[in-house]
């Protein structure tokens, strides 16, 4: 049993895709052609609009949250026959567990990458064997001056 | 000149508020008024009759009534001053209970005060009103029904069975529409065919409907009880009085095409007959599908024709005729389900749509389905309806019941079947349609609620997968089928848009065909004497295809069968001593009333009296009747008569349908605003021209606000731009001489927009007080300078 917007937080009221979100109509249209959906149980982007839509969606904000496990591939932008962005709905809660310090290890990692060496994965072992027997030179796995000149930031 | 006015207490509605003697002895001191009566009731029996007995005794020629809205007791106060012999247009009404008593109860000497203007304005208009007399127009009985699916049989055979002429036009060589496509109809299951063959003869055998199948609309002009119609009949190169339908020159025909009376599942030949149950039951020959008839490939089929029906000389021809009335009834058009590219039509040879279905059901009753059906067949709802994706928004109404009887027909002609019904919602509102649904439950059909979100072929072609989340268990299914049916939604048909852009019709934001009044007039339309029914209008199902085509009838016979109609005198006459014949006001009628000789005429059957002329004429030469230049300029001194030093008025230029209603119906609330303003019935804002605004403020107003029907609900096409060009011109001069040009303002309204109305009224009082009365020497001029602008413009 749940009391309607008994869990609302603020961040959570004034999320990006939420205006969009009443507009749902929850035919399952995005679940159906969703490849995270496809196998995982519970990632649901129809629940998650709903959820949201109703303020009871402080579950989703958080490390565990199903939310990381969305492949940003926006077949459901693309899909939805209401106009509503599930995909916008889930970046911004996204934002919101990183700002409370929550995500899963794999997006702390590249968050560290990103600030250590200005790129999001590292060169593995086997990527650089493969780049060498095609003929490829190293890959740079120094992006900082690279992001500098595109942020303006050291 | 004697002008009466009456006051009326209304049982202390407006006495107890406004001092109704002061308004009285008010009215005595007024010029060319010689008897003034005060009573509890004027819209008693008793007040009626000292209208009639005061125009009698003292002789008047024009009566004011100060009491409630003209909306209540205009046409009683009419009646009375017609009983006594005069024009009923010679009679104002001054609205002192719902736009004075009740709104200003708070502040009762600021209400005398309005009330006294109020009366001071009737009595300034009623001065200067015209012995109008009341306008008929003949009519006769002749009626163009477009369209001849079973909304335009129905109302062809109610009309004719009425008495009236018509003409039924359908551009295909049958008529019978989408209905003949039909296996069964829902709830009840009747055999569509069966239940419409009957109405369908029973249309040429009705002496007074002339058919004209395989016909196309050219061109219609005119107006109400006068709508001249050019049609263009194409040959169908077979005489329809002598075929006999006896198949043979079909049977001979090398020529093979797809039938589109199977949705393309079968072919025909190049001649054919249209419909098994074709009206008229004659044969067509397809011109583009045969061989060739100039010159002459083939001609088998004249060899085996022994009536001698064939005919390869026949050509287009034209036909004129002139109706009174049209009723529109071009159904839809089918969803393209190849543009919802991931459902695989086109593409999956196992993919169809609920058309095609239908056809494979009434051919299956014979033997042969026309291709196999299989056993797992999946329906999915909402093909090409509620989806922004495909630009329609809108539900088709028919589609969830469509379904839930192909599903059950299909598992009960073979239980063995596994039938699914993928849908969005179960939209089952309609007699006997939720009873029907519990029937497909019963007989076993499966419903998921789900939209599917893709279908993919194999490489045989043969099975067909879906993927769908079943939303109610929230599990993602992914399965095989060997059928799958999309129920198609419906659309605006591209013969309503055609016949939309020859009548000019409104269309809503779906596309399909405006009614008047979503309410009120459901089978109106803004053009007099034209009406919409069946799915022109909106998806519907045939029940209430039919109910609107008898209403459709029926609001047409009401217009005709009194052999004339009334117009109202409000409509637009020329001064034609100041027209010198420019023609600019031609362009900006958007009626097409206006018709230029040497100097300008109004058409009076066309007039729609919304007043837009008058402001584009460089010369004023054009007027309103009811609503004069000088009618309006005089109501506009006396609504200034009453300002004291140092105050700031707004007046407030109201349309009669919405704006003027929403003040009334403010009153009637008792919600208080500035006593400060003056309201104006008008027919429409854009009756209210540059001058008129100009002379107001060089008179002494501080703000001038129009209000109008939105846009949407309008009775006036292109008012509202007509109202932001004067409003613009009128700002400009303004800004000019240094006034601040947000002194005039104008606002769209609907009639629930009460506190919106209220507020915006309230807010330029509030600008005008705090910004504070024009200076005298500024107000001087002003018009001078539009006639300045206006020489300008003409050079």
């Amino acid at each position: 049993m749940y009391t309607v917007g008994s869990s609302t937080s603020e961040d959570i009221d004034s999320i990006g895709g939420r205006e969009l979100a009443r507009l749902c109509y929850s035919c399952g249209i995005c679940v159906g052609g969703c490849p995270a959906a496809r196998f995982s149980d519970d990632f649901n982007p129809r629940r998650i609009v709903l959820e949201i839509c109703l303020g009871i969606g402080r579950r989703l904000v958080g490390g565990g949250s199903p939310i990381w496990k969305c492949t940003t591939c926006y077949t459901c932008h693309e899909r939805c026959p209401a106009g509503v962005k599930p995909l916008d709905v889930v970046m911004a809660l996204r934002n919101i567990s990183f700002r409370e310090g929550a995500c899963p290890e794999s997006v702390s990692v590249i968050r560290k990458n990103v600030l250590d060496d200005g790129v999001a994965g590292t060169v593995t072992r086997r990527a650089a064997e493969i780049r060498q027997k095609m003929g490829l030179p190293p890959a740079e796995s120094d992006g900082r001056g690279e992001l500098e000149a595109l942020t303006g930031h050291e | 000149m004697r002008v009466g006015v009456y006051v009326c207490h209304c049982g202390g509605n407006i006495s107890e508020t406004v001092d109704v003697h002061e308004v009285a002895s008010f009215a005595e001191g007024q010029p060319d008024v010689v008897f003034v009566q005060d009573y509890s009731h004027m819209c008693s029996e008793t007040g009626q009759k000292m209208i009639l007995d005061g125009i009698r005794d003292n002789r008047l020629d024009k009566v004011v009534v100060a009491a409630c809205s003209p909306q209540f007791h205009e046409k009683t106060f009419m009646a009375a001053v017609e009983n006594a012999g005069l024009s009923p247009y010679v009679l104002e009404i001054a609205n002192i209970r719902e736009q004075c008593a009740w709104p200003h109860f708070d502040s009762p000497d600021a209400a005398t005060d309005k009330a006294k203007d109020l009366v001071g304005m009737a009595i300034a208009k009623a001065r200067l009103d015209e012995s109008l007399a009341k306008r008929t127009m003949p009519i006769g009985k002749r009626v163009l029904v477009v369209g001849g699916g079973i909304a335009g049989i129905q109302a062809s055979l109610d009309l004719g069975d009425a008495g009236f002429k018509v003409y039924l036009v359908e551009k295909e060589p049958t008529i019978g529409g989408k209905m003949t496509k039909l296996s069964r109809t829902f709830p009840t299951e009747d055999c569509a065919a069966c239940i419409l063959s009957p109405k369908m003869a029973d249309v040429p055998s009705n002496p007074n409907i002339e058919l004209l199948t395989y016909t196309e609309i050219e061109d219609i002009k005119g107006y109400l009880g006068n709508y001249e119609v050019t049609v263009v009949r194409k040959p169908t190169y077979v005489d329809q009085g002598k075929c006999t339908a006896c198949n043979r020159c079909s049977e001979v025909c090398p020529v093979k095409v797809p039938d589109m009376l199977e949705e393309g599942l079968a072919s025909r030949k190049a001649i054919y007959l249209a419909s098994p149950i074709a009206v008229p039951h004659a044969y067509v020959l397809d011109s583009q599908a045969c061989l060739g008839l100039f010159p002459l490939a083939c001609e088998r089929c004249l060899e085996v024709c022994e009536p001698g029906a064939i005919d390869y000389d026949q050509k287009p021809q034209t036909l004129t005729f002139t109706v009174d009335t049209i009723i529109v009834a071009t159904g839809y058009d089918i969803f393209d389900a190849r543009e919802k590219k991931v459902y695989g039509m086109g593409r999956l040879k196992n993919v169809i749509t609920a058309l095609d279905l239908e056809r494979m059901i009434v051919h299956a009753a014979e033997g042969n389905p026309l291709r196999p059906m299989g056993k797992r067949i999946a329906f999915i709802q909402c093909v090409g309806s509620r989806d922004e994706q495909v630009g329609n928004e809108h539900c088709s109404r028919v589609c969830c019941m469509y379904a839930t009887k192909l599903s059950q027909l299909l598992k009960r002609s073979d239980p063995k079947r596994d039938v699914y019904v993928f849908y969005t919602d179960l939209r089952a509102y309609g007699k006997g349609f939720e009873e029907y649904y519990k029937r497909a439950q019963r007989t076993g059909v499966k419903f998921v609620r789900g939209r599917v979100a893709e279908v993919n072929g194999d490489s045989s072609g043969d099975k067909v997968t879906l993927k769908v989340e079943d939303t109610l268990t929230r599990r993602i299914i992914e399965s095989e089928f060997d059928l799958v049916v999309l129920s198609v939604g419906l659309r605006p048909s591209r013969g309503s848009k055609e016949i939309a852009g020859i009548l000019k019709l409104g269309e809503g934001a779906d596309g399909f065909l405006q009614e008047a009044h979503p309410k009120f007039r459901p089978v109106d339309t803004l053009t007099d004497g034209v009406f919409i029914c069946g799915c022109a209008q909106g998806p519907k199902d045939i029940p209430d295809t039919v109910a609107q085509a008898s209403a459709a009838s029926s609001r047409a016979i009401r217009l005709m069968n009194r052999g004339r109609y009334d117009i109202a005198p409000v409509i637009a006459f020329v001064h034609e001593h100041l027209c010198d014949g420019c023609g600019i006001c031609v362009d900006h009628c958007p009626a097409g009333a206006l018709v230029l000789s040497q100097t300008v005429s109004v058409n009076e059957a066309v007039c729609s009296g919304c007043g837009s002329c008058i402001a584009s004429c460089p010369t004023g030469a054009l007027d309103m009747h009811c609503y004069t230049n000088d009618q309006l300029l005089e109501q506009i001194r006396a609504s200034l008569a009453g300002k004291r030093e140092g105050e700031a008025r707004v007046l407030v230029f109201a349309d009669d349908q919405t704006t003027y209603r929403l003040a009334d119906n403010f009153g009637t609330g008792k919600l208080s605003y500035s006593p400060d303003v003056r309201i104006f019935r008008v027919p429409s804002g854009s009756r209210i021209t540059p001058r008129l605004m100009l002379q107001a403020f060089e008179l002494g107003a501080d703000g001038v606000f129009i209000g109008e029907s939105e846009e949407k609900s309008s009775p006036f096409a292109h008012s509202v731009a007509a109202i932001k060009q004067n409003v613009a011109a009128v700002r400009a001069i303004l800004e000019e001489r240094n006034i601040d040009p947000d002194r005039v303002r104008f606002s769209e309204f609907v009639t629930v927009m009460l506190t919106a109305f209220v507020n915006q009224m309230n807010s330029l009082v509030e600008f005008v007080r705090a910004a504070g009365p024009i200076p005298d020497g500024e107000r001087e001029m002003l018009t001078a300078r539009l006639t300045e602008q206006r020489q300008q413009e003409a050079v």
